[in-house]
């Protein structure tokens, strides 16, 4: 799976439970936004976990990664060895 | 912002983060908090930071870590004591290290009661299980005790009978100020049948029930020489007079109903208005039924005498319980209320407020 494959997943997970079908900005700034807090960024973490089959640290839980979908899905393809 | 362990060289940023955004329950002294947060079951802090650039602390979580006996076998229970993220930083979900860390460490983690930020987070990392929830028993002593009572059931409470509390005539019971040597038989054959408890050993009670600042006082119950019953309790000067707060039953199977008549018993011939015991699980309801105490909630107006009396609170706790924990999710079994037993002696459900310390002229040297 590429990059953009799992952005698209995040997305969409981000769209029909974070969100709960408002509209979002895709490219915006997650926690500026309001979409995450921290309970909704532990739910991105156990869903990215479960969806991509990894193990997240809680130091990787930074602002730069999860604050845009892109930067996101580069660490999750990064840590699976995605393909770009 | 970087999560990094507590070590004892922070103890002042430490102190000033606990006096700025902690409670009236959480003493910022040093020995307090060594006492319950460096403990020989962790072996140094049990406590996590998240630290600025510049080495302030944004956010803090403590953990209270004792020995727990998770479906046949020995492990770690860490319960999430106080937690507290910075405004800035929660804006950034800074917090959700904090749990994620808690969470991936210790292999149970609990958490009593919640507030609307961490309620939701514990019950998607842990489980909140429906019918699991810490549950007060009163006993009531004295009339004296109904000037507690919340106003709207003070005349229904008055109409309350109030029965004698007299001691079984077939057990011996009294006072003492340390463990009987014979108590860890009596605990490991009242926690077989359970899957998951904090280990009440010897060992275990004689770190808990050191704290500082509260002075408990144990109750042993024999038959014939046997012990068969044990309670640990903390006899409250409250503004009203004492008050009777049990902490810890554990007793022989047949013997819990005489082993709570026992301990009402005692109590009353101390003076208190009332008993009181608070526990998550169901295994001792049949024995504080037989000892007199009743289910302090809308059913009786027993829920209208307060729990929290230092100073007098008529606010109900929110007494949610939540369990997880790599372990704790792969036991099957837990689930349900004659599982599991824990107590108002476990995590922080029994400390100190910055009242009960001006009452015994604390001052704090540190």
């Amino acid at each position: 799976m590429d990059t953009e494959a799992i952005a698209a997943q995040i997305k969409a997970y981000i769209a029909s439970d974070l969100a709960a079908g408002r509209p979002f900005d895709e490219d915006g700034d997650l926690f500026e936004t309001g979409i995450l807090d921290s309970l909704k960024l532990l739910s991105l973490v156990m869903f990215i976990e479960e969806k991509f089959d990894l193990v997240l640290a809680p130091d990787e839980l930074t602002e730069d990664t999860f604050s845009r979908i892109s930067a996101l899905a580069t660490m999750v393809a990064a840590k699976t060895g995605a393909t770009r | 912002m970087r999560l990094r362990a507590i070590g004892d060289s922070d103890w002042p940023r430490l102190k000033d983060f606990i006096a700025r955004h902690f409670g009236f329950s959480h003493v910022p002294e040093r020995a307090f908090n060594r006492h319950w947060f460096s403990n020989p079951f962790h072996g140094g802090w049990a406590a996590m930071a998240l630290e600025r650039p510049d080495g302030a602390f944004a956010g803090v979580m403590m953990f209270i870590v004792v020995p727990c006996w998770l479906a046949g076998r020995q492990t770690r229970l860490g319960w999430i004591s106080n937690g507290v993220v910075e405004e800035d930083a929660q804006r950034t979900g800074e917090g959700a290290k904090l749990y994620l860390w808690a969470y991936r460490t210790f292999p149970v983690v609990g958490a009593m009661s919640g507030n609307d930020v961490s309620g939701p987070i514990n019950a998607l990392m842990g489980e909140e299980v429906p019918g699991l929830r810490m549950r007060r028993f009163v006993r009531l002593h004295d009339r004296r005790a109904m000037v507690m009572a919340r106003p709207d059931q003070a005349e229904r409470l008055a109409a309350m009978a109030i029965q004698p509390a007299d001691a079984p005539d077939d057990v011996q019971a009294g006072w003492r100020d340390d463990i009987p040597d014979d108590y860890d038989p009596l605990w490991h054959r009242f926690r077989a049948p359970l899957v998951c408890t904090t280990d009440r050993t010897s060992d275990y009670f004689r770190w808990r029930y050191s704290a500082p600042h509260i002075g408990y006082r144990f109750v042993e119950v024999r038959r014939e020489g046997e012990l068969v019953g044990l309670a640990v309790v903390r006899l409250q000067q409250s503004d009203f007079g004492p008050v009777c707060r049990i902490t810890e039953l554990v007793t022989e199977a047949g013997w819990g109903g005489a082993t709570v008549r026992a301990v009402a018993a005692l109590a009353a011939e101390a003076g208190a208005l009332f008993s009181d015991f608070m526990v998550i699980g169901s295994c001792m309801d049949d024995a504080l039924a037989a000892g007199g105490f009743l289910p302090a909630d809308p059913s009786t107006g027993l829920d209208a005498i307060p729990h929290l009396l230092a100073p007098l609170e008529h606010r109900q706790w929110t007494n949610t319980f939540f369990m997880g924990g790599r372990e704790a999710r792969r036991v099957e079994g837990w689930r349900s209320p004659d599982a599991v037993y824990f107590t108002k002696g476990d995590s922080d459900r029994d400390w100190p407020t910055l009242h009960d310390l001006d009452r015994i002229g604390f001052r704090d040297a540190d």
